[in-house]
């Protein structure tokens, strides 16, 4: 004959094992919350590093492009038929007029195909009619927007992402105009 | 008593692995601060570099530096001029030389990281420092 149990001897068994899934759920409160909190960093950290990048490198391309030249007279010229507002320094070589434009035209990405904005670079003599793709394309860029105040070339540019930077150059050796 | 001992065992099992997870939780949370603290000084590294940049051009250009200071919105503070950007402060010293034909004047624009250590006295951080030079000639008389 077996001896019945009295009826609260099960409640600190059932305590226990409440008292485990709270633990349990508070562990996987926490984990979760961990994995979340490191994903959400790590994702604003690489998107700052892109950012800076990005920003680094157009500024750093277009700079070093106009200080290359910058013996010879800064223009800005518009394209109107192509859509396209070029940054021109004009240098004369045994009387001829060369141009170096730098701007921002649409290109097929060379890995996947999809069209894309990149920052172009071309160089011309005066005779020579002016061809998007008579350039070579130097880095990606979205925005491209040359003008002149004074001695000063301003250009606004637009990274990939969107971030925008703004660079101010102080013209040395050539003159500007418009 | 034998269910008993396993559902303690359980308990002591799960309390360990919550007391390791806490402590790689601290560490955890410790790197992502740096990380984070890392990110911004890169950030403020880069966009103060570009401002710098087009401040020391812009200096160098101008008819009248101070002018082009307070134009950008410098504030005049003790021997030099500062802005507040967006997580740097700017900076712009003068200092100049005398040469026999004229004052070599050099504006040194400086990108700084403010800080606060532990004790939360705030710390400044030199980022870099540009230096746009003129060069003014003496008036020779006719």
């Amino acid at each position: 004959m077996s001896k019945s149990k009295p009826a609260g001897s099960h409640s600190p068994r059932i305590i226990q094992s409440v008292f485990v899934l709270l633990l349990l759920s508070l562990f996987a409160c926490l984990s979760t919350f961990l994995v979340t909190m490191g994903a959400q960093i790590y994702r604003n950290t690489v998107e700052s590093a892109e950012d800076n990048s990005n920003s680094r490198i157009m500024t750093a391309v277009v700079r070093s492009a106009i200080w290359a030249e910058d013996g010879g007279e800064v223009q800005i010229e518009r394209f109107d038929e192509l859509g396209i507002t070029a940054l021109s320094i004009v240098n004369e070589y045994d009387g001829e007029k060369y141009y170096k434009r730098l701007y921002c035209a649409i290109d097929p990405d060379p890995l996947d195909g999809e069209p894309r904005s990149f920052l172009w670079e071309s160089y011309n003599s005066e005779e020579a009619e002016f061809k998007v793709e008579g350039g070579e394309s130097l880095c990606e860029l979205k925005g491209f927007e040359p003008s002149i105040e004074g001695k000063t070339l301003k250009v606004e540019l637009e990274s990939p992402n969107g971030t925008k930077s703004t660079i101010r150059i102080a013209l040395r050796a050539g003159g500007a105009e418009e | 008593m034998k269910e008993g001992s396993r559902a303690n065992a359980l308990l002591v099992e799960l309390l360990l692995v919550i007391f390791f997870f806490m402590i790689s939780a601290a560490i955890l949370v410790r790197v992502y601060g740096d990380a984070k603290l890392k990110s911004r000084t890169a950030h403020a590294t880069n966009y103060s570099m570009i401002e710098a940049q087009n401040v020391a051009e812009d200096l160098y250009a101008a008819e009248n530096p101070e002018e082009k200071l307070a134009e950008y919105g410098f504030t005049a503070e003790g021997d030099g001029w500062s802005l507040q950007k967006d997580g740097y402060l700017l900076k712009v010293t003068v200092r100049e030389e005398e040469t026999a034909s004229g004052v070599l004047r050099t504006y040194d624009v400086s990108g700084v990281e403010i800080t606060h250590n532990e004790s939360g006295e705030k710390k400044e951080n030199i980022l870099l420092t540009l230096p746009s030079t003129r060069f003014i000639p003496k008036e020779v008389s006719p």
